[in-house]
């Protein structure tokens, strides 16, 4: 498995060798270059004295700046998060799915029984009343059959959508995520070609190689090695860096959604305290208009019915029955209201929780971003002392023990990196 | 060198066992070494690469140092191959994930 997965990359890799090197390789012109580094560009070139001011070095690192975005959130994450709200939303759905499929089950049986008694009435002529009116009934059912077929079929669909977006949109990432590594690498082949471009070609480049192939392959491995290990470590560092903003600023935004929920549940509160207040009001109310209406009543029973004042009370009693009736209303509606701000309540406690178990991952991705840059900073430096110490000599010492132990310590920030 | 990480396989969606990915990891990382020098060379002079090819019991914080004071951009030539290399694996990806 290991040589056919090797030999896989290698020959799909030489294939695509052969292709960069017979088709010509792509000029880098402006609109291969990100905005921002087409700005650069054209802030240089905008510079009479770009030449003299900018040496084809500076120019290169201005205007071909490396900008590296790694993307490390992974794809099985973001795939497992997807499909654990999808499920969830399609667990709230699922209620109504039923409802639904119940009501179109009905709708079914009702268009067969009315289409089973349109047909027992088949030897009757068109004309006949019994099947005029049936066939009406038929219509009304197949119309119902339809609505409750498609509100069924819609809203089995929109589920079905929803969890077959999941494994879509998991592709698209992936996609995309190719698409990302390999216009970086055209980017960069581009940049290769002119920095090769720009090199100087001739008997001092021969003349260098011949020296370098005396060297042993082992010492050149070791060089590359080298040379690697420390730009990738920037590049990580970068990265962490990335990584740590990113972090922030997510904690940042965490922290003022907290503070909102906090807000609108404090608003609930209050408006939650109002309602009670208004609810023992009613109940205080209450007793009053009943012995009011009571007391009405009894006057109005005690008229005889010829009575001119009767309707007078009459009318009294009415607005009693009334405004005891809007009392209770208003108390049946405060206590809907109550049960909403429970829960609405409730639900800002949920999102508090979430902000909360969010902020303290931030934190953590920040506590790590931290430590593991101060690490690559702390050998940065480590490196930048040897250097500042001239111990780079055209003949240098050796010293096989410090370099094992070099090398032990550079795995280590490795892993740290 | 944290290059080749399971998360960037899995966003590819290539999915190795152990053995392969220390195989995969191995490849990328010589591959990578082997280009970068080979960019370096072309950037230097006789005497540099005479000079270089002196360093053979240096240190690689020596060694280092010195690329850094004779290689111009280093940084984005390894910078660059490593793009090239992932976008070679993103466009082998497909083999890879069907191994």
């Amino acid at each position: 498995m290991t040589e056919r997965l090797r030999s896989s990359y290698e020959v799909a890799n030489d294939k695509y060798q052969d292709d960069h090197d017979a088709s010509p390789t792509p000029d880098v012109d402006e609109a291969t270059l990100a905005p921002e580094e087409q700005d650069q560009a054209e802030a240089i070139n905008e510079r009479p004295d770009a030449e003299t001011l900018y040496k084809d070095a500076e120019i290169l690192g201005k205007r071909y700046a490396v900008r590296r975005s790694i993307q490390e959130i992974g794809n099985r994450r973001a795939q497992a998060i997807e499909s654990i709200q999808a499920s969830w939303k399609n667990t709230l759905a699922t209620p109504r799915k039923m409802r639904l499929g119940i009501a179109y089950s009905f709708a079914e049986s009702r268009l067969n029984r009315a289409q089973a008694r349109l047909d027992a009435l088949s030897e009757l002529p068109d004309t006949s009343w019994l099947k005029k009116r049936r066939l009406a009934k038929l219509d009304k059912a197949k119309s119902k059959y339809e609505a409750a077929k498609n509100s069924y079929t819609t809203h089995a669909k929109g589920m079905q959508d929803r969890r077959n977006n999941v494994g879509k949109n998991y592709e698209k990432r992936k996609n995309d995520y190719k698409e990302n590594l390999k216009e970086k690498r055209s980017a960069a082949l581009a940049r290769k070609e002119v920095r090769r471009q720009m090199r100087s070609e001739g008997a001092s480049l021969l003349e260098a190689r011949d020296l370098m192939k005396d060297i042993p392959k082992e010492q050149l491995d070791r060089i590359g090695k080298v040379a690697a290990y420390t730009a990738t470590l920037e590049r990580s560092s970068r990265k962490i860096e990335k990584t740590k903003k990113k972090a922030t600023r997510g904690q940042e935004k965490t922290h003022t959604q907290y503070e909102a929920s906090r807000n609108r549940q404090e608003a609930y509160k209050n408006d939650r305290t109002a309602t009670e207040d208004r609810i023992k009001e009613i109940d205080n109310e209450l007793p009053d208009a009943e012995a009011n209406l009571a007391d009405l009543s009894e006057q109005l029973a005690s008229l005889p019915d010829d009575d001119p004042a009767r309707d007078e009370l009459q009318e009294k009693v009415t607005a009693a029955e009334q405004t005891i009736q809007s009392l209770n209303d208003e108390k049946e509606q405060s206590r809907k209201h109550l049960q909403e701000i429970d829960q609405r309540i409730s639900d800002e406690l949920a999102i508090q929780h979430d902000a909360q178990e969010t902020w303290e991952d931030h934190q953590q991705t920040i506590s790590e971003a931290a430590q593991q840059q101060e690490t690559i900073t702390h050998y940065q430096q480590e490196r930048s002392r040897v250097v500042a110490e001239g111990s780079v000599d055209a003949t240098p010492q050796p010293a096989p023990q410090s370099q094992q132990q070099q090398t032990q310590n550079r795995d280590d920030y490795s892993q740290a990196a | 060198m944290a290059l080749l990480t399971p998360t960037l396989l899995a966003n590819l969606g290539i999915e190795l066992n152990e053995e392969d990915y220390q195989s995969l990891e191995q490849h990328i990382e010589t591959t990578l070494n082997e280009r970068v020098i080979n960019e370096i060379v072309l950037d230097l002079t006789p005497a540099q690469a005479e000079e270089l090819a002196s360093l053979t019991n240096a240190s690689d914080d020596e060694i280092q140092a010195w690329l850094q004071a004779n290689v111009q951009n280093l940084n984005e030539i390894v910078s660059d191959e490593i793009d090239i290399l992932l976008g070679e694996l993103a466009e082998n990806s497909e083999a890879l994930a069907n191994n």
